[in-house]
């Protein structure tokens, strides 16, 4: 790897704060109140803990192997056949992530609000601007979500505090009434729409202090309140019933909003948060598919890639998502265990392969020398 | 060839630029104000197995200041279509309609009665389904009419008719809790609960209706017609099932801790006349006893109330007296809720009340052995108490009638 751009700690907490809040802002609390009913925000709590495991073994495979990124663990996991099979795998299933999203975007803008735009129009838009922040590089959009980060927090402050009073705590009861069974499976299906996995791309960029696997669980957790805050004011506004119907239901609990008949219906400062942080997620999701890309084919650089990769985007997009309907059913169905083989079940491979092979390497110093060099 | 190549750069960055500029104006799905036509009230009614739906549209020009010019026209419009389904009536609008309807800023919905007895969720669907309804405008049964009557009826003191509905719902709903608003979020929850049946506002047109539907009756001070709320209507299930009259109304009121004041008054013990006390804090509280095999409700309303008017020679600078108007108050309070709690189990079979809520969110497992609450409602008892307390007298001590010399 030449010339690695570095990012501070904090930066990178900044981006995971982001990374968590994308997509799921917006749309988890339905199915956690689907699921769980009024325990849905018990779920988002029991999700959050789930993540904050999950990013564990992240940390444990970032400090065995600081330098490398996802893909050039699998290689030095499984060497070269196997590990770029696995890593293709995990290339194509950024890429796919981050087509869904673009999807994502743009069915929510045409329901909502701009339902006389053509969708493609929208998503190319959006595009333009993910390509635009990728080939900038991770340094300039790192800085942009560095920027936007109080905005983001104001915006959701100002979301949150009109709400505060109209939180009818019996919306919250009877707590665990239909046991812990469906609490678990909503908490699973919410933490599969994080997948942070994707920011193990990413982690060789970061300056490594003592603190800075504190700064990737920090951000999680950061991220996991907003959004437990968030499930805990739909439900508790709307009740659980009014939250499992709604599409978009953390929009329509922003509709609620009104301090005396003049601050109303500032729900668009909904749309900038929601806009917001699932650009951010977008633009890391392809960078990460582009980085991935360039080190399974050695590339020595991968900036002509980047248009053409997120044109394909857009194609990709409107042929994954042909009706809100389907994508609601698969997400909510095939999502979370399909999206655990990457999140979960893979990176836990890697660790235990790589826990093996540390053992072994260090009984035999030269042949990881080598290894060292050929990666 | 350095030179072209120097060229060549700045041009494709104005170009660039340029086209940039066309998305910056942002107008793919534009709507001008004056293309559009503001519905603030919508009215729904059934016509055979039709929806004729009514919408009342600001007239922009009429409504704005310059009041001197406005007499001529009309300050809102109503136009009338049938459908089958409500968004295929008001798509047929458009053939009476100039401009495309726009409901953002919808203040008011009135569901006739014929509607609320057929069933409501039916046409509610739509509303809220569409992206251009929010969730801030209040909910209401014409009473003894027809929704689209009421729409075509004027106002006094607001040119906008839907408007003055709104504002009327909200200062009566705050100051006298015989009324009720209920906005769209608040229906479909109590719809999708099974131990809380919805109920809405009734409306109804006092005075003669035939007269009402022209701006010349704004030119006389004592108003021809008017839209009065009365009382509410008691849905079982989406049907609507009774009506609620005034002391009902303040009845569910008070159990759902939604009175913010209202007055009462006492007939005095021993002189001819009235006290009026003013409820400046109430709260009422269920506590429901599933140790038997029907669950007990005992319901404790705490009130403070304040002496607002004496009219007979009452000594109330004695504590006694106060003592004694609190019991009073009491037993008013009580068989006022008793009455209320009676006609819905026995007469009207519907709990809008919550009790089921209640005894859901209390005792889960009680709750789902319980396979019909409707029926189990009917034979429940429900215990009352009130406990009220008379903190303030007002700003004189006597009453105007003591100090009358005779």
């Amino acid at each position: 790897m030449v010339n690695k751009d570095m990012l501070s700690v904090r930066t990178f907490s900044i981006l995971v704060i982001f990374f968590t809040i994308g997509t799921s802002i917006l749309i988890t609390p339905a199915g956690l109140a689907l699921e769980a009913n009024q325990d849905g925000w018990l779920a988002a709590l029991l999700g959050v803990g789930l993540n904050g495991l999950m990013v564990l073994i992240y940390i444990l495979l970032g400090k065995r192997h600081n330098d490398k990124t996802l893909v050039e663990m699998c290689h030095a996991a499984f060497g070269k056949w196997a590990g770029n099979v696995l890593g293709i795998c995990f290339v194509l299933f950024f890429y796919l992530l981050a087509a869904l999203m673009v999807g994502d975007l743009g069915y929510f803008l045409t329901t909502q609000n701009l339902p006389e735009t053509p969708i493609e129009v929208l998503q190319i838009l959006f595009v333009i601007i993910i390509v635009f922040a990728v080939r900038a590089g991770l340094v300039v959009y790192s800085r942009a979500a560095q920027i936007f980060f109080p905005i983001l927090i104001c915006f959701f402050g100002l979301l949150i505090l009109p709400i505060l009073p109209k939180i009818n705590i019996n919306n919250f009861e009877p707590m665990l009434e239909y046991g812990f069974m469906p609490i678990v499976k909503a908490g699973f299906s919410f933490s599969g729409l994080q997948e942070m996995v994707v920011l193990l791309m990413l982690y060789p960029y970061v300056k490594k202090p003592a603190s800075s696997n504190g700064g990737f669980m920090g951000g999680v957790l950061v991220g996991g309140i907003v959004l437990i805050v968030t499930s805990m004011g739909c439900i508790g506004v709307m009740g659980a019933s009014v939250t499992s119907n709604q599409l978009f239901p953390a929009y329509v609990l922003a509709k609620n909003i009104s301090i005396g008949h003049f601050l109303e219906r500032i729900e668009g400062l909904m749309i900038f948060i929601w806009i917001m942080s699932i650009v951010m997620k977008i633009v890391i999701t392809l960078d990460a598919s582009v980085i991935g890309l360039g080190q399974l084919l050695k590339l020595k650089d991968t900036k002509p890639f980047i248009i053409p990769l997120g044109f394909g985007i857009v194609v990709l997009a409107l042929l994954c998502y042909p009706n809100t309907i389907f994508i609601q059913d698969f997400l909510s169905k095939n999502w979370a265990p399909f999206a655990s083989i990457f999140t979960l079940f893979l990176p836990m491979l890697l660790l235990v392969v790589l826990l093996l092979q540390k053992k072994k390497v260090d009984e035999n110093p030269i042949s990881a020398s080598t290894e060292k060099q050929k990666v | 060839m350095m030179r072209i190549i120097s060229f060549i750069r700045p041009t494709l960055v104005t170009l660039v630029l340029l086209f940039l500029a066309l998305y910056l104006s942002a107008c793919w799905s534009r709507h001008e104000l004056n293309e559009l036509s503001i519905v603030v009230g919508l009215g729904i009614d059934k016509k055979g197995d039709r929806y004729n739906v009514t919408a009342q549209i600001v007239n922009p020009s009429q409504v704005s200041s310059k009041q001197g010019t406005s007499s001529n026209f009309s300050p809102v419009i109503s136009y009338e279509a049938t459908g089958i389904s409500i968004p295929e009536a008001l798509s047929r609008m458009t053939a009476k309609v100039a401009r495309q309807l726009y409901f953002s800023h919808l203040r008011i919905l009135i569901v006739g009665e014929e509607v609320a007895r057929s069933g409501i969720s039916k046409p509610l669907d739509f509303i809220a389904r569409n992206r251009q309804m929010r969730t801030d405008f209040y909910l209401v049964v014409a009473k003894g009419t027809s929704a689209g009557k009421i729409l075509n009826m004027y106002s006094p003191m607001d040119p906008i008719p839907a408007n003055n509905l709104f504002t009327k719902l909200e200062t009566s709903d705050k100051l006298w809790a015989a009324t009720g608003k209920i906005t769209l979020d608040k229906l479909i929850q109590d719809l999708s609960r099974q131990g809380k049946g919805p109920a809405l506002t009734a409306l109804e047109i006092v005075g003669n209706p035939t007269k009402g539907d022209s701006v010349s009756s704004a030119h006389i001070i004592d108003p021809v017609v008017i839209l009065k709320y009365a009382g509410m209507v008691a849905f079982k299930y989406d049907k609507m099932a009774g009506w609620l009259n005034e002391n009902d109304t303040k009845v569910l009121n008070y159990i759902q801790n939604s009175i913010v004041q209202s007055t009462g008054t006492l007939s005095c013990p021993n002189s001819e006349g009235t006290v009026s006390l003013q409820v400046v804090h109430s709260h009422a509280k269920i506590h429901v006893n599933t140790k038997g095999e029907l669950p007990e409700f005992e319901l404790t309303l705490k009130t403070e109330q304040d002496v607002t008017d004496i009219s007979c020679e009452l000594d109330i600078s004695k504590p006694e007296t106060l003592v004694m108007l609190n019991q009073l108050a009491d037993k008013k309070l009580e068989s006022m809720l008793e009455n209320t709690l009676h006609k819905f189990q026995k007469q009207v079979k519907t709990d809008i009340f919550g009790f089921g809520d209640e005894l859901h969110r209390s005792d889960p497992k009680k709750w789902h052995s319980i396979k019909d609450w409707d029926q189990t409602f009917e034979k429940v008892k429900i215990n009352v108490h009130s406990i009220c307390t008379i903190k303030r007298i007002g700003t004189t001590i006597q009453s105007v009638s003591k100090e009358t010399k005779k």
